[in-house]
């Protein structure tokens, strides 16, 4: 039998790289973590997302400096229904998060490779990218956005997340400061039903906006058949200044 | 009990995103309808586009005004996707009848929130009750 050459050794080692790549994406020294690949709904009869900024006598754990931002960021849009929403912007964490899958619509897809896990929230099209071992970069490179930056490792069997770099949002149902940082940890299931659970145990700190922690519990079962579909928010306004564009040349023409 | 939260949320949406191009281009809002009230109307449609974040549908309707035109807007793509609706299940030139909320204000047109086409397909979200209050949260640390 003749000795294999060099190249075909590293293409050897590069397909079997791929295949347990494929087939154990989440191994690491070992150890292979929960697949949390899918489309997930959300769980259960829980109390309905909330959505935007919390009202002036909200019972979240508010330090002054937090409450008079939320106040004076609440007068500025008064009582109307003003949210990043209206104009095709995403919440941003944690709101993002805990809208996702709400009564079965706009779901989440998670798609998980070793070093990178992705979660996609219909609503909006949020992206999530939660970055595991060499891919973490360094806090001072993080570039602050409305869903952060999510450093990710595994604690066994729970997918540990912590995001920083959020930006300041009182627009948003838990509203932070840019020093904020929300931990979550993922944990896989199965219910009496049968049916995969997905639960995330996030705690948001802030010693800008808050006096303690603010903790909650958010699950979503997952949906075997489910699929994300495109919410391309600005098509109407694209539609309507063609609409505008043509209407414009008709009454060039008469 | 899950009818009347999907209800809740969907008319919840619909307050973060409906599309109201008279006040803003860039503003999406249904502050203008009344989510407690649901009308049903028929008519032939003049032009149909089912995207995101609303619906548009304009629908010749025949009344006490005669026979005239009467614009809509309505729940997205996504939401009518899976309650049923697929693509070209209802074209220009199909007599429909539509399930609406009304205007606040009164008036024509409304916030469409299900249709039965031409050949008896009914793509019916839940009727939306009223927008979601902002609630307390529950689930922080005491």
């Amino acid at each position: 039998m003749a000795p294999l050459s060099a190249s075909a050794i590293i293409r050897f080692w590069l397909i079997g790289a791929c295949i347990l790549g494929c087939i154990a994406p989440q191994t690491r020294a070992g150890e292979v973590h929960p697949d949390f690949s899918g489309v997930w709904v959300a769980y259960g009869t829980g109390p309905l997302p909330l959505l935007g900024t919390p009202p002036n006598d909200s019972k979240l754990p508010f330090t002054a400096e937090g409450r008079r931002k939320v106040q004076a960021f609440r007068a500025i849009i008064g009582s109307g229904e003003d949210r990043p929403g209206n104009y095709c912007l995403g919440s941003g964490m944690p709101e993002s998060m805990l809208f996702s899958g709400a009564t079965g619509q706009y779901p989440m897809e998670i798609v998980q490779r070793p070093d990178l896990i992705l979660i996609l929230y219909e609503s909006h099209m949020e992206v999530r990218h939660l970055y595991l071992g060499h891919k973490i970069i360094a806090a001072a490179d993080r570039l602050p956005t409305r869903n952060g930056y999510s450093a990710a490792h595994w604690d066994r069997e729970t997918l540990v997340v912590e995001t920083t770099a959020l930006k300041e949002q009182e627009d948003e149902a838990y509203p932070h400061s840019e020093q904020a940082q929300i931990l979550e940890r993922y944990q896989l299931a199965v219910d009496d039903k049968g049916a995969k659970v997905l639960t995330d145990t996030w705690t948001l700190t802030d010693p800008v906006f808050y006096t303690q922690p603010v903790r909650g519990v958010k699950r979503w079962v997952l949906d075997p058949n489910g699929i994300l579909l495109p919410y391309d928010c600005t098509e109407q306004f694209w539609v309507d200044h063609l609409d505008s564009l043509q209407k414009a040349q008709v009454e060039k023409k008469r | 009990m899950r009818m009347r939260r999907v209800a809740t949320l969907l008319a919840s949406l619909a307050m973060s995103t409906a599309f109201q191009p008279m006040v803003a281009r860039a503003h999406h809002s249904a502050a203008m309808y009344d989510f407690t009230r649901t009308e049903w109307l028929v008519g032939t449609v003049k032009e149909i586009r089912v995207m995101n974040p609303h619906t548009s549908l304009v629908l010749v309707v025949s009344n006490d005004r005669g026979s005239h035109e009467i614009r809509f807007e309505g729940h997205g793509a996504n939401n009518f996707y899976r309650v049923g609706w697929r693509a070209n299940l209802v074209k220009v030139g199909d007599r429909i009848r539509i399930r609406f909320n009304p205007r606040k204000e009164g008036g024509e047109g409304g916030f469409v929130t299900g249709f039965v086409t031409s050949q008896g397909k009914q793509i019916m979200l839940d009727v939306p009750s009223r927008p979601a209050d902002v609630q307390a949260p529950s689930d922080h640390a005491p």
